[in-house]
């Protein structure tokens, strides 16, 4: 059968395709035109400023690294959410979306004032966590981190508890049954929400610049930067960076795609 | 090995699941556990496994208590009904498992591992199959697969959990079959849990019959057909007509065993409600004037003879009786 046959698929893709260039594609041409028109050498000139490199590559790194540490915590949260009934348990999965929910500012505010020198948990730390790089990860960190959690709850809870049941009858330990059993068969969801968790991350604004102290080359970040060059009037050198930023970006999520389809060859429970 | 269960009680949210349950497993023989759902026979099989913790009572295998050691280390091969394969791992390497996670000590080397393995396909006819992941295989294939897994460690005990539920009947009937064929190669003491008499009567040397959390009688399969202790074995293991009240009971007759004629003098007037033939047995609905339902069955040389077909009245006569005290528990 042709595909173009199946009922429904002229009236459903036009309004898919519709709806997407509005919202996606066509705000991303608008970058690239934007990006064409711009002076020349104006990529050459942001590139090479140390300024931007130094926030390029700390964006990213910051945001990878909030990635990662929701892998784990998430990870964590999502086994704790399926596997263990406690008492508040519907509660605590609730509040898993608050991150989503609170506007970034305020959660960059609480945080700063949380974890600020003079804050509930802050003085009791020893060292600095906000106005400097930790505080970036930290704020990344919490916006972020519902994905990996809602990425791998509904997968936790369609295993099958049987597998880890005969994993043990075969003599497998507990920490063996875990690597060689749960996690392979796991790790497409977690890495879904890993790409996700980093995505959003990427693109924080909201909440870094009240965390972060905002100091060039220390804590500085890509989206702040091209605030920055926008409120100077350099539109040409903001869209520039916003570019650079997006094809970074892309490289990143391709990468964890392909991994997603490497690892994700045999996820359905048999 | 030989497995002996005592007074085993397990309770789940106030429900009795098992009910001082005892029974012995005799070493290298095949038991069905076999009774409806709900009947705590899945219960038993897992506590004997270890992956359920009895409330009372325990679990012996020759001789030495088995309910304080963790699964890990009770050597018991278990299969499950939806066959429970790592879907990510390859038929090798599902059936390789148990011997991969050896602690380093008592792990076997690559090669006697891929030997063993190879051993292991050949005795479950799947040599070809052995990079296909479960996904590519056929219910009946995943679960042979299960089969040769739970073997590859050398198990005590096996322990089959509805291991053909999900299979459709020719399947089933293959496998069973061959199970049997398997068992009297290996000799491994095996438990089998169906709630499908037929599986039970021609796989087991002995069957088990359970109903609401207690075994109802144990024995030889056909001592069991013939010879059933209580009513619900009655019912539950064949057909069986419930006829009428008596002094000390109810009346029941296997369905071969009705008597049908034509003559008057011989039994109560009934009519054929429904006949179906197939292979050398018919087998009859009749109703008697009270508006009791009554299944008989007979050769289709008798059919032929009395001239039956749908609608004809007769008279039928039980040739045989048993009579159970009531159990209001049915």
């Amino acid at each position: 059968m042709s595909f173009t046959r199946r009922p429904g698929f002229a009236l459903s893709t036009g309004i898919t395709l519709l709806g997407t260039s509005l919202m996606i594609l066509l705000p991303l041409a608008a970058l690239a035109m934007k990006a064409i028109h711009a002076k020349a050498g104006t990529f050459g000139a942001v590139l090479s400023n140390p300024r931007v490199q130094t926030a390029c590559l700390f964006s990213l790194g910051a945001a990878l690294a909030a990635a990662l540490f929701n892998l784990v915590w998430g990870s964590l949260i999502a086994w704790v959410l399926v596997r263990y009934p406690f008492p508040g348990r519907r509660l605590a999965d609730a509040l898993v979306d608050l991150p989503f929910a609170l506007p970034t500012a305020v959660a960059g505010l609480t945080l700063s004032s949380l974890y600020g020198p003079k804050g509930w948990i802050g003085h009791l730390i020893p060292f600095p966590v906000v106005y400097n790089r930790l505080g970036v990860v930290l704020a990344l960190s919490f916006v972020s981190l519902p994905f990996v959690v809602r990425s791998l709850q509904p997968v936790l809870e369609e295993l099958p508890r049987e597998m880890e049941e005969a994993a043990a009858c075969l003599g497998a330990t507990r920490w063996a049954t875990l690597r060689k059993v749960v996690l392979p068969q796991l790790l497409p969801a977690i890495l879904s929400g890993f790409a996700l968790s980093f995505a959003r991350a990427v693109g924080e604004y909201g909440s870094v610049v009240f965390v972060s102290g905002n100091l060039p080359f220390k804590t500085e970040i890509a989206p702040l930067l091209i605030v920055v060059k926008l409120e100077q009037y350099d539109y040409d050198g903001a869209v520039a960076l916003a570019v650079i930023m997006l094809a970074v970006s892309l490289l990143v999520l391709t990468t964890i795609h392909l991994l997603h389809r490497r690892f994700g060859g045999a996820t359905h429970h048999v | 090995m030989s497995i002996e269960v005592r007074n085993l009680t397990k309770r789940l949210g106030g429900k009795t699941i098992l009910d001082r349950v005892n029974l012995e497993i005799p070493e290298g023989s095949l038991m069905a556990l076999l009774g409806p759902s709900g009947s705590g026979k899945t219960t038993l099989l897992r506590v004997i496994a270890g992956l359920e913790s009895p409330d009372e009572g325990d679990v012996l295998v020759r001789g030495e208590s088995n309910t304080v050691r963790r699964p890990q280390d009770r050597h018991v091969g278990f299969v499950f009904q939806h066959y429970a394969l790592f879907p990510h791992m390859s038929v090798r390497q599902n059936v390789a498992f148990g011997l991969d996670v050896k602690p380093r000590a008592l792990r076997p080397s690559k090669e006697v591992i891929r030997a063993r393995v190879d051993e292991l396909l050949e005795l479950i006819q799947m040599d070809s199959y052995g990079s296909r992941l479960p996904a590519e295989l056929s219910g009946g294939q995943r679960q042979r697969v299960a089969l040769a897994r739970a073997l590859a460690v050398e198990p005590k005990v096996l322990l089959l959990d509805e291991p053909f539920g999900a299979l459709d009947a020719q399947v089933r009937a293959e496998l069973r079959q061959w199970l049997r064929r398997l068992h009297d190669v290996s000799k491994v003491t095996t438990v089998l849990v169906t709630h499908d008499q037929e599986e039970a009567m021609e796989v087991a040397d002995t069957v088990a019959v359970m109903n609401r959390a207690r075994v109802e009688q144990v024995g030889h399969p056909r001592d069991i057909y013939d010879h059933p202790a209580t009513a619900f074995v009655a019912r539950f293991v064949g057909q069986m007509n419930q006829l009428h009240q008596v002094a000390d009971g109810t009346a029941f007759a296997r369905p071969h065993e009705m008597e049908l004629s034509l003559d008057a003098s011989e039994g109560e007037a009934a009519q054929v409600v429904k006949l179906v033939s197939m292979g050398p047995l018919a087998r009859l609905r009749l109703r008697l004037p009270s508006g009791l339902e009554l299944d008989a069955h007979l050769t289709r040389e008798r059919l032929a003879q009395l001239q039956i077909t749908e609608g004809t009245h007769l008279f039928v006569r039980p040739g045989k009786v048993s009579i159970f005290a009531d159990d209001y528990s049915i």
